[in-house]
């Protein structure tokens, strides 16, 4: 088991810590979580674009992560950084984003069509075509599949890790990885030859 | 050599990320030197990894200005009570407030729904409406026999149902009978068999403790399986849970062999919910009764939290004082005092003439405590989270029950079997903590077939 790495965050202009921001936010400081805001908002909605694959449905439920983390702070532990605690509360978002989406979805064929008649959501991103390519076929992925993929990949996950965070034993995760990994490998091997 | 490949390339995966004993990435490796094959899609894999690192998006300044503002726009619209002042670790509640306020909740209830039964309050019910009930209209819809058989208002039929009904409401406890008793020399059966007819097998319903009154996910009014006979001696004992009564009424679908058809229709139409529908119509003065979600199978896991403190505590060699509350279940506590809330609110309506409202107000209630159930952020421990998606899965489920949406019956049964995933992994990690199972029993007995 590797060492967990200390990841806190310090503000380089304010050069206060993370974990002071917290204690201040949970005093009812707005300005201190908005900094918390700012310092995590980039890779936090990077790990739920990748999971949901739309940018706009990504805003969302990145907001509603932040703000439901600013009324939960007082289970907040200021001694562990910020990050994962919040990477946890957007992809658990992102998770029941995604089976509603696909609950939606198997329910309505029309609204299926409608949507694959729908510009493509990632175009907003700015992605190179390789790129988009890639996020649309891990946008693809089988839920429980991609999920692994995405926190392996995007949030470097070691599998116990992964494990622990979706309640899965680490062979599941090992074999989850290894299926997604053999889809993309066939959907992209253009791109990978 | 590819026709032995099969096992290096379920690992290669994990020995890409160097997740393998010693010996198995030794044997990998020495495998890749003689197999292209395999080695052209480790290549593969490698490149798929770095195309992940190299494709994460970045964001435009302006995107994360939006995002950010939009955050703090409604962080700043928040009231300042929204969020705690102070860290809730140990969270200390007393255990007898929340079994006051669970407790408190339940008699109300009861007390509510009894007084809606009672002779002496119907003068304060509303006549039935024109439009039909929300219970009705809920099951005409969902009801593949939409056409109801003419009633039969005979002053002598309306004497036989009152008087189940009242039955009914005398002994609303009676213990279960495990198995049906059938009178063989009962003159209406001697008068089926002459005819020839085949009575329809009744399963027991739900296999339930004698002291278990009422079990959450089944909505019980009577004990009494189904019994249907006949022309005029229709007996409707029949239980009035939503869930069950969907599983009836297809049942009762089936045709029956030897039944003439006008008695057949005449059970389709009304026996599937004769109860609630009959108290409708023949009670002039009476709506719907309520439908009381009991609690006690809630109450008796709280009582089990209680006692798995207690013995942990004696465990950790400390002193059990009673008034520490298991942080995992006030998820529980606080569903039981909402969903009796709820119910309560269902009554108070109906006492006050507005069944509709009673019944919105109960799946706002429902909705608003789905909502917090999803939103909760972090799952302190494994059997947090299960508590967690269990009570979201029964607040989808009891959704359904009021709703007969088919979308929350759907989720609950993803949640279901997420629940039961997790479960299956706890006790094969040695867990043999008895709420598990009495979880899992729980939520197997919910009748989620569509």
């Amino acid at each position: 088991m590797e060492e967990k790495k200390d990841i806190r965050v310090f503000n380089r202009e304010t050069g206060l810590d993370e974990s002071v921001l917290a204690a201040s936010a949970r005093l009812g400081d707005k300005a201190a979580f908005g900094e918390l805001v700012r310092m995590h908002q980039r890779k936090v909605l990077r790990m739920v674009v990748g999971m949901v694959g739309d940018l706009d449905s990504a805003m969302d439920i990145v907001q509603d992560s932040f703000v439901r983390a600013y009324q939960a702070l007082d289970r907040f532990d200021e001694t562990q950084p910020f990050y994962p605690w919040i990477s946890k509360i957007a992809g658990n978002l992102a998770i029941n984003h995604i089976r509603k989406r696909s609950r939606e979805t198997s329910l309505d064929l029309e609204i299926t069509k409608q949507a694959s008649a729908n510009p493509d959501p990632l175009k907003k991103l700015q992605l190179e075509e390789t790129d988009q390519r890639f996020m649309k076929a891990v946008g693809e992925l089988p839920t429980q599949y991609r999920a692994v993929f995405i926190l392996r990949n995007f949030e470097e996950l070691s599998y116990e890790e992964i494990a622990e965070r979706l309640e899965i034993s680490v062979g599941t995760v090992d074999s989850r990885l290894y299926r997604a990994r053999r889809i993309l490998v066939d959907k992209l091997k253009e791109l990978l030859e | 050599m590819s026709h032995n490949c099969g096992s290096y390339k379920e690992r290669l995966s994990a020995y890409l990320d160097g997740n393998l004993p010693p010996e198995e990435m030794a044997e990998i490796s020495a495998h890749l030197k003689i197999c292209p094959e395999c080695l052209a899609l480790l290549e593969k894999m490698k490149r798929l990894d770095r195309m992940a690192s190299d494709s994460l998006p970045e964001f435009d300044d302006s995107v994360l200005n939006e995002l950010e503002k939009r955050i703090t726009d409604e962080i700043d619209r928040l009231p300042e009570t929204s969020v705690s002042k102070e860290p809730k670790k140990p969270k200390i509640i007393p255990i007898w407030y929340r079994y006051a306020a669970a407790a408190a909740s339940i008699v109300f209830v009861f007390l509510v729904g009894r007084m809606a039964y009672e002779d002496s309050a119907r003068q304060f019910l509303r006549p039935v409406p024109a439009e039909p009930t929300y219970f009705e209209h809920r099951r005409v819809e969902s009801s593949p026999q939409k056409e109801l058989p003419p009633e039969d208002l005979s002053d002598k039929g309306k004497f036989e149902k009152r008087k189940a009904i009242k039955e009914e409401d005398k002994e609303p406890s009676v213990p279960e009978r495990p198995i049906e008793k059938v009178d063989l020399t009962s003159p209406s059966r001697l008068r089926e068999k002459e005819k020839g007819m085949e009575r329809r097998k009744v399963r027991p319903e739900i296999e339930t403790k004698p002291e278990a009154k009422a079990k959450p996910g089944i909505i019980q009014f009577d004990k009494e399986p189904v019994t249907v006979t006949e022309g005029e001696t229709e007996t409707i004992n029949i239980s009035k849970s939503i869930a069950v009564r969907g599983r009836q009424e297809k049942q009762i679908e089936e045709p029956r062999e030897g039944v003439p058809a006008d008695t057949r229709s005449r059970e389709t139409g009304k026996a599937s919910y004769a109860p609630i529908q009959e108290r409708d119509r023949i009670e002039a003065n009476e709506v719907s009764p309520p439908d009381v979600v009991p609690t006690s199978a809630l109450e008796d896991m709280a009582d089990m939290d209680a006692a798995m403190l207690k013995k942990k505590d004696e465990k950790a060699g400390l002193e059990h004082t009673g008034e520490r509350l298991p942080a995992e279940s006030s998820l529980e506590s606080f569903y039981v005092s909402e969903i009796a809330s709820a119910q309560a609110s269902m009554s108070g309506h109906q006492y006050g003439k507005t069944v509709g409202g009673g019944v919105d107000d109960s799946l706002t209630i429902i909705r608003i405590l789905l909502k917090r159930i999803e939103s909760r952020p972090e799952a302190d421990t494994p059997y947090d989270r299960i508590i967690s998606i269990y009570m979201e899965a029964r607040a989808n489920y009891d959704l359904y029950r009021f709703t007969g949406d088919n979308s929350c019956l759907s989720r609950t049964s993803d949640l279901r079997e997420a629940a039961l995933e997790i479960i299956r992994i706890r006790q094969n990690k040695g867990s043999e903590d008895p709420r598990l199972m009495k979880y899992m029993e729980e939520i197997n007995r919910w009748d989620i077939s569509e």
